[in-house]
């Protein structure tokens, strides 16, 4: 593993004008002020704030689909915003998106062969028979029967969905997956099955994980170092432990005191 | 002392067109005393949120109720609806999991929460609504009731938006609330915040409360006894400390292992073991135990019949062939 | 607000649009008012070529177009050859009629259609809706025309109501109040036909947007806080299905000039449908053009009428959230 971090991000800034919904008065909003973070290749970073914080503003400048008004993102020494055309093309490949709501994020006219070679077609990669191999090697690597390809995203439940939404993803071989809120609205056993899905495919694939949540407690089960993120600004960072034993700023404790249970007295199933 | 609430082998089914009716409740039975909450833990699709609904009737057309629901001795499943009009909002409320689509989108919050006043306190004029309305609007938590009581939902944050849906179940006094996943789809610092105030609300009004989720942490801060739900049956019925810290029923065991727990430093301790397999599907009826296909213990009887239920120790019941049944 | 300004803007153009083009197109049409004319060998050559240049009918077309330009602008919108009169005075007295028709016909068929569809809906796959629906279904394949023949056969073998026209003989001598009842009685015949034509399609979209209504999570939460059956129908799930009525309600008000063509023409009903009607085979130009001109007022009405409408009953649209 090289010093240098896979995806490095420095003085983002984002802002954007918006219409006050109770005055007449357009307002800008900060949405990101300042951010620097650099993610080593192999690790699992996590990017933890509330709704508003900018979490999803930023995830979206780091994978190249929104502009930032200020600052840059390196991906793997490049700067991400002044690539263009073929160079561009395959960068893309190495930064794959997983969303929240999966049933919104996949083509519902699609078949799931269809979704998980979608991203292969527009790269133009393969041969339509190596394609529909690599669709079947997918399916079973995400632990989903091969036998479902030819179902509609629609009859796969939520987590079978997240599974699928995983495959398509890995379809280009990416160096790094960037997964915004995927775990939540999930099961908790979804969640945990998913869990070990993502760390198991961390370590056969060799990727990078970006993950974006709200969930504090959860992210330290799958986090390698842990940014905590308010109204646009990282206002700690750090190791999940240390954050967990002492915590530094009002807004790391206040998302420590949010966790539900930390104060009962209960084991959860350990005595 | 005689429960507020009494469940007594409850089933419920959905028929649809042409296909074999679907069992959501298979024989559910339990009470709710005064003053008590009680949790009821499941994932999705054991049937529930249709526990609640069946509750106050209000399933949709299509379902079939057999056994009891009693409220303060009354019988709920054969009131006229009239009466249960009555009833519902008054004597028992229910909050649902997603605010933004229980509120109405084209009228102001004020007016949603007077309305429930007018249904049910026939005689206050509509100044003395307002005033409830401002009074209770401020005990969810607004500081500024006036200029929330001329907003309309989509103004408002997922979190003020259950804080509505709270006043408009609480504005007329009811003695049992009914909670179905209410900070499911919140963030975690502003589920913290509804259920500090669920909490405080339940202190002051002397609320009874039936509190349903997925999460096993937020029942141990919110219920004193848990109900564990699985396949449309109770599996595992406890105190909130006994169920949580030593669980009888394998999926109840399975579950807590699910919890992300207080973190380790080193890596390799970071797993969450998972359960096996998905949550059983409503429209399948098993033979035999419904959680055996994903149970780590499981015997050759558990796939004959289903267990029954039993009672290992004083004030614990559970439904598995491990205690009995 | 500035929603609403465009769409009137939008309203705008489509009339000046619509203008150009029906003059084109009845311009394309072969032959003219003069036409017959000239099969007459009575009339000479140069008597057919003084009219038409006194009906300005030798100029071309974009001239023409701007002298009619003009006589809208005095109000007059053209000039019919057939009367002798200006279009305004022409069509002004057939738009009344019609307009009678079809407002009382538009009032009937919706104040029975939405207490109609909403006891359907809510009796879903019930009996109640089973019935109605069928009904609606039998009304809508009969062809309006059979419909109306239909009645018009009923009324002369039982001679229960006035058959044709719209005023008896000695309407003249009657006094006022019996003239509203002899117009009454003669225009019940057409209203029914154009109802029973109407109804089933507003009482089936009633239906439907009450359906998916009520079956919304706020009507399940309302109805959990036990607010009463009624008040819910009316403040929470009609306010919830009016969109896409909405819609449909302007669109009522579009056709209400060209819904009652068939019904006029069928029994004598002298409205806008037959003066149309024997103006386009007379080539009367420029009452053609007003024809047109005025439904089209009526379609741009009606659309806006709806958006003003969906403007104040979502507040959502109002404050540009949606």
């Amino acid at each position: 593993m090289t010093n240098e971090p896979l995806i490095r991000v420095q003085g983002l800034r984002k802002t954007y004008v918006q219409q006050q919904p109770f005055s007449r008065g357009k307002f800008l909003v900060r949405a990101l002020d300042g951010i620097d973070l650099a993610i080593r290749a192999g690790s699992s970073f996590a990017l933890v704030g509330e709704s508003g914080s900018g979490k999803s503003t930023l995830a979206l400048c780091m994978a190249r689909l929104e502009p930032p008004t200020e600052g840059k993102v390196w991906f793997d020494a490049q700067d991400l915003f002044s690539l263009t055309g073929p160079e561009l093309m395959l960068v893309r490949r190495h930064i794959q998106l997983i969303f929240q709501d999966t049933a919104a994020a996949l083509n519902p006219r699609f078949s799931a062969e269809e979704v998980i070679i979608e991203p292969l077609r527009i790269q133009s990669v393969g041969t339509r028979a190596e394609q529909r191999d690599r669709a079947v090697h997918l399916m079973e690597k995400v632990g989903l029967p091969s036998a479902w390809l030819s179902r509609r995203p629609h009859q796969f439940s939520g987590g079978q969905r997240q599974r699928l939404a995983i495959a398509r993803a890995l379809a280009l071989q990416p160096r790094s997956l960037i997964l915004d809120e995927a775990f939540t609205g999930l099961d908790l056993s979804i969640q945990a099955q998913m869990v070990a899905l993502l760390q198991n495919l961390q370590s056969l694939e060799k990727l990078t994980y970006l993950f974006i949540s709200h969930d504090l407690g959860l992210m330290a089960h799958v986090a390698d170092e842990i940014a905590i993120l308010h109204r646009g600004r990282i206002v700690e960072q750090g190791e999940p432990g240390r954050l967990f034993s002492n915590p530094c700023q009002p807004e790391t404790r206040a998302l420590l005191d949010a966790i539900p249970g930390r104060h009962s007295a209960l084991s959860f199933g350990q005595s | 002392m005689e429960p507020l609430l009494e469940v007594r082998d409850l089933h419920v089914d959905y028929f649809t067109d042409g296909m074999p009716p679907v069992q959501v409740l298979r024989g559910v039975s339990f009470t709710v005393g005064k003053n008590e909450a009680v949790g009821i833990l499941g994932e999705s699709g054991c049937g529930k949120s249709t526990l609640a609904l069946a509750i106050l009737r209000l399933l949709p057309f299509g379902s079939r109720v057999r056994g009891a629901v009693f409220y303060k001795s009354r019988d709920l499943v054969n009131l006229p609806e009239r009466e249960m009009e009555k009833l519902r909002g008054a004597e028992v409320s229910l909050v649902f999991q997603d605010a933004s689509s229980s509120l109405h989108p084209t009228l102001r919050v004020g007016t949603q929460i007077a309305d429930v006043a007018a249904a049910h306190h026939r005689g206050w004029s509509a100044t003395r609504r307002r005033e409830g309305t401002e009074a209770i609007l401020r005990e969810v938590g607004f500081d500024d009731a006036d200029r929330i009581y001329a907003s309309y939902p989509h103004q408002l944050s997922g979190g003020q938006q259950q804080r509505i849906a709270i006043a408009q179940a609480l504005i007329s006094e009811p003695s049992l609330l009914i909670a179905d996943e209410p900070t499911s789809s919140l963030d975690t610092t502003v589920q913290a915040e509804i259920l500090a105030l669920l909490k405080r609300l339940r202190r002051e009004h002397n609320l009874a409360l039936v509190f349903i989720s997925h999460n096993p942490a937020v029942l141990a801060e919110m219920a004193d006894r848990l109900l564990v739900v699985y396949a449309g049956q109770i599996v595992e019925e406890g105190s909130v400390q006994q169920v949580l810290s030593s669980p009888l029923h394998p999926f109840a065991t399975a579950l807590l292992r699910c919890v992300p727990k207080e973190v380790r430093h080193n890596k390799a301790d970071r797993s969450l073991s998972a359960i096996p397999g998905s949550p059983p599907d409503p429209a399948e009826t098993p033979v035999g135990c419904p959680f055996a296909p994903r149970c780590s213990g499981r015997m050759d009887i558990c796939g004959s019949r289903m267990p029954a239920e039993t009672q290992p120790e004083p004030d614990r019941k559970v439904r598995c062939f491990k205690y009995g049944g | 607000m500035a929603y609403l300004l465009r769409r009137l803007l939008h309203g705008v153009m489509v009339l000046v649009g619509v203008s150009v083009l029906s003059f084109l197109f009845v311009q394309l049409a072969p032959g003219e008012f003069f036409s017959d004319m000239r099969l007459n060998p009575q009339i000479s050559p140069e008597t057919i070529a003084s009219l038409r240049a006194q009906y300005g009918l030798d100029r071309s077309l974009p001239v023409r177009y701007v002298n009619w330009v003009r006589s809208v602008a005095k109000g007059e919108w053209g000039y019919s050859f057939a009367y002798g009169l200006p279009v305004s005075q022409v069509i002004w007295s057939r738009a009344r009629n019609t307009l009678l028709l079809t407002v009382t016909a538009a009032l009937l068929a919706w104040l029975i259609s939405i207490p109609l569809g909403t006891y359907a809906a809510e009796r879903r796959n019930r009996w109640g809706d089973r019935v109605t629906v069928a009904g609606s279904a039998v009304l809508l394949t009969v062809p309006d025309l059979l419909l109306a023949l239909a009645l018009l056969i009923f009324a002369i073998r039982t001679n229960a109501f006035a058959a044709g026209g719209m005023a008896s003989t000695q309407f003249a001598d009657l006094g006022t109040f019996a003239k509203v009842k002899d117009v009454a009685a003669h225009f019940t015949l057409p209203v029914t036909a154009l109802v029973l034509g109407t109804l089933p399609i507003f009482f089936r979209h009633v239906r439907a947007s009450m359906i998916e209504a009520l079956a919304l999570p706020s009507i399940s939460a309302a109805r959990g806080h036990g607010i009463p059956r009624r008040r819910i129908l009316f403040r929470y799930a009609l306010p919830a299905a009016a969109n896409p009525l909405i819609s449909l309600f302007g669109f009522s008000i579009a056709s209400l000039l060209s819904a009652s063509l068939l019904v006029e023409v069928v029994m004598s009903w002298p409205g806008m449908g037959p003066m149309l009607l024997e103006a386009i085979l007379a080539r009367d130009l420029y009452v053609v053009i007003g024809a047109v001109m005025l439904s089209t007022l009526f379609l741009v009405a009606g659309n806006f009428i709806a958006d003003v409408l969906l403007y104040l009953s979502d507040p959502r649209i109002r404050q540009g959230a949606v």
